[in-house]
């Protein structure tokens, strides 16, 4: 059920290699300067060579050498790999977890990082609950600078298994990726991510875990995800290119979800992605991006075409036409 | 209540033999709230000769906090008992007036700090002479010690805080457990203001500070607030009385500086307003009626600011939802076929 076209499958390892409990892979584009925090938080909590297999996966930045940041803070203890030409980050988030050799994969985008203790409570997390796929703590969004900027809210009161995760998580995208590790038997089963994804590649797979395994929470906040003020203005997502992606990443799901939900949850699914959209395009607006914020509220009519939608998106296309009426009046 | 604003005259300290800090722990009915207290202290206890380490408590009647302080320190910190119940700003008065270090940081029994406090807020005072207080961002906490939110970011770096009263009185950035105040600013100030009964007496302290000296800024959240029921904040939001203290602080501020301007205290009041709204929600979603009514109400009387009107009508539309769902709710299942 779970081989396609659109995914790679990822090899089981050889049964007489030696393995370590953990994969840390670390993929990288172009941040190299902020690599060394990510390589640092992990290194500070390394079990040694014999737990834990540490390796850079670069994809083939040109403009920074994240091998001398590599080499430099890991000294020999952290493994690196260049992609022969850039493959785009889904791509290269496979060849992550094609190259891991640990039974827990943890990927660690090259800008994101850890706090301590977060390998032992993801140990713990296995130990105490073998059936689990994956397991995932608590975020703390911080700022270009690392300053800490808002907490995810928790999923739990308490450290355990979800109860209703699946009913959850297909409804839209709540977790970052610093926060979640997979058993990599998971992925031999399920597949790596979809290639037919740019965006929503994280979440699908989430999903797809989800619908097949058990998922622990840490209530303890212990990764860190690191929001780009540039990001917020970059052109997938000015053009609403990543609504575009979340729709897709539904239709993918519709492949698989459990046939008495699949209808229920895509539903609700469509209809946060439109609600969302609406939200971007008023602060799109509020930020005078006015071709961004109309993108937005095109995309969520698209989605989503219900009387609240289709009133948040015409609220926001008039506030744009009364804004530039008010610009050529001022000229 | 008295209009008049006469704080405590706080003495200065006659010996010369002074530890750098004073960490003045007032308690009054905190529970075992106090040994996470006293634990996140002496994780960075630098001895007794540079910090002196004392719980103050008001004569509570329902824990024993000085056992705790015996369990959990034995000898290292001090132990005072009001013989009366004197009200939480004359306790803290007390706080200051029986602290013998330069710096000192009231950290309430309820609250605690993270590893590095002492250390870092050091640094401050090390790097600027003429500071009169320094203060961290704050973690904000549910009663279990789960984290809830974070202060927001006021700057980039350490350093000065550019812009400090208006900052203080229109924002309140600073959390009681996240402050430190050099006693010589105590001294030439005054104590607490004793007319806020429930809330905003470190509000209006801070104000008055920053009307006075520079004030310092760290972005690390290294203090922990908890917020809960129980708290004294937390009991005066059912009588409104939370509503009054903070009219009455920034009033004070009005009085106190001249030069404030009006668009300065206006916004004070919608923060005031805001903070009413925000406590509105959480008695609706805890369907504390009278609660919700008590702050919605405040709130409208305490800025009729665009923002805070608008925010009103959302909330009274989000009540009159909740209302109807309770009722279909709780209505008999009828069959339709």
């Amino acid at each position: 059920m779970w081989t396609s076209p659109h995914r790679a499958t990822i090899a089981p390892r050889l049964p007489d290699e030696p393995r370590p409990r953990w994969s840390v892979m670390i993929p990288v584009y172009e941040s190299a300067a902020l690599l060394r925090e990510t390589l640092r938080s992990v290194l500070r909590q390394d079990p040694g060579p014999g737990l834990m297999h540490i390796e850079v996966v670069d994809d083939h930045s040109v403009r920074d050498d994240p091998e001398a940041i590599t080499r430099e803070v890991g000294g020999g203890r952290v493994l690196f790999c260049r992609q022969p030409k850039n493959v785009g980050h889904a791509r290269n988030f496979e060849t992550c977890l094609e190259r891991s050799r640990g039974h827990l994969v943890h990927l660690l985008h090259g800008d994101d990082a850890v706090r301590e203790t977060f390998y032992d409570r993801m140990s713990r997390a296995f130990e105490a609950a073998p059936e689990i796929g994956a397991a995932f703590c608590r975020q703390i969004i911080v700022n270009d600078d690392g300053h800490w900027l808002h907490l995810m809210p928790m999923e739990r009161a308490e450290s355990g298994v979800l109860d209703g995760w699946l009913g959850r998580i297909a409804t839209g995208q709540r977790l970052q990726t610093p926060a979640m590790v997979v058993r990599r038997s998971v992925y031999e089963r399920l597949g790596g991510f979809d290639r037919r994804l740019s965006w929503t590649e994280d979440w699908e797979m989430w999903v797809r875990i989800a619908t097949e395994y058990s998922v622990w929470y840490e209530v303890e906040p212990l990764a860190l995800y690191r929001v780009h003020s540039r990001s917020s203005t970059s052109r997938q997502t000015t053009t609403a290119e990543t609504i575009r992606d979340v729709r897709r990443a539904i239709a993918v799901m519709r492949e698989y979800l459990p046939a008495d939900q699949v209808e229920m949850l895509t539903r609700e699914a469509t209809r946060s992605c439109a609600q969302a959209a609406v939200r971007r395009g008023r602060r799109f607006l509020a930020r005078g991006l006015v071709p961004a914020a109309r993108a937005h509220a095109r995309e969520a009519v698209r989605t989503h075409a219900s009387p609240a939608v289709i009133a948040g998106a015409a609220a926001v296309l008039l506030s744009s036409l009364a804004r530039r009426a008010r610009a050529t009046n001022d000229e | 209540m008295s209009d008049d604003f006469s704080p405590a005259l706080i003495e200065p300290v006659a010996s010369a033999a002074r530890p750098r800090w004073s960490v003045m722990i007032p308690t009054y009915n905190s529970g075992l709230f106090l040994q996470a207290t006293l634990g996140s202290v002496l994780a960075q206890d630098p001895g007794p000769h540079a910090m002196q380490i004392e719980v103050v408590d008001d004569h509570s009647t329902a824990d024993d906090p000085e056992a705790i302080v015996r369990e959990v320190a034995g000898d290292r910190v001090q132990f005072f008992r009001q013989p009366h119940n004197v009200g939480h700003a004359a306790n803290f008065d007390t706080c200051v007036l029986r602290s013998r270090g330069y710096l000192v940081h009231l950290l309430h029994g309820d609250d605690a700090v993270r590893p590095g406090f002492y250390a870092t807020m050091a640094l401050a005072f090390d790097a600027q002479a003429d500071i009169g207080a320094a203060f961290c961002r704050t973690i904000y906490t549910d009663a279990h010690g789960r984290w809830t939110s974070f202060s927001p970011l006021l700057q980039r770096a350490p350093g000065l805080l550019p812009d400090a009263l208006a900052v203080v009185v229109t924002r309140q950035p600073a959390q009681p457990p996240a402050i430190v105040v050099r006693r010589s600013v105590y001294e030439q100030l005054g104590g607490f203001d004793r007319r806020l009964q429930t809330c905003a007496e470190d509000w209006e302290m801070y104000a008055r500070i920053a009307a006075h000296h520079p004030l310092w800024h760290d972005p690390e959240p290294l203090a922990l607030y908890r917020r809960h029921r129980h708290s004294l904040t937390g009991r005066g939001l059912r009588t409104g009385q939370n509503a009054r203290d903070a009219r009455l602080a920034i009033a004070t501020y009005r009085r106190h500086v001249p030069a404030l301007p009006r668009r300065i205290s206006r916004e004070a009041y919608e923060l005031a307003g805001l903070w009413m709204l925000m406590v509105a929600r959480g008695a609706r979603e805890a369907r504390d009626d009278a609660t919700w009514l008590r702050q919605l109400w405040e709130a409208v009387r305490t800025s009729r600011s665009r923002t805070v009107l608008r925010r009103s009508l959302q909330e009274v539309i989000a009540q009159v939802r909740a209302v109807l769902h309770r009722a279909d709710a709780s209505a008999p299942h009828e069959s339709s076929a």
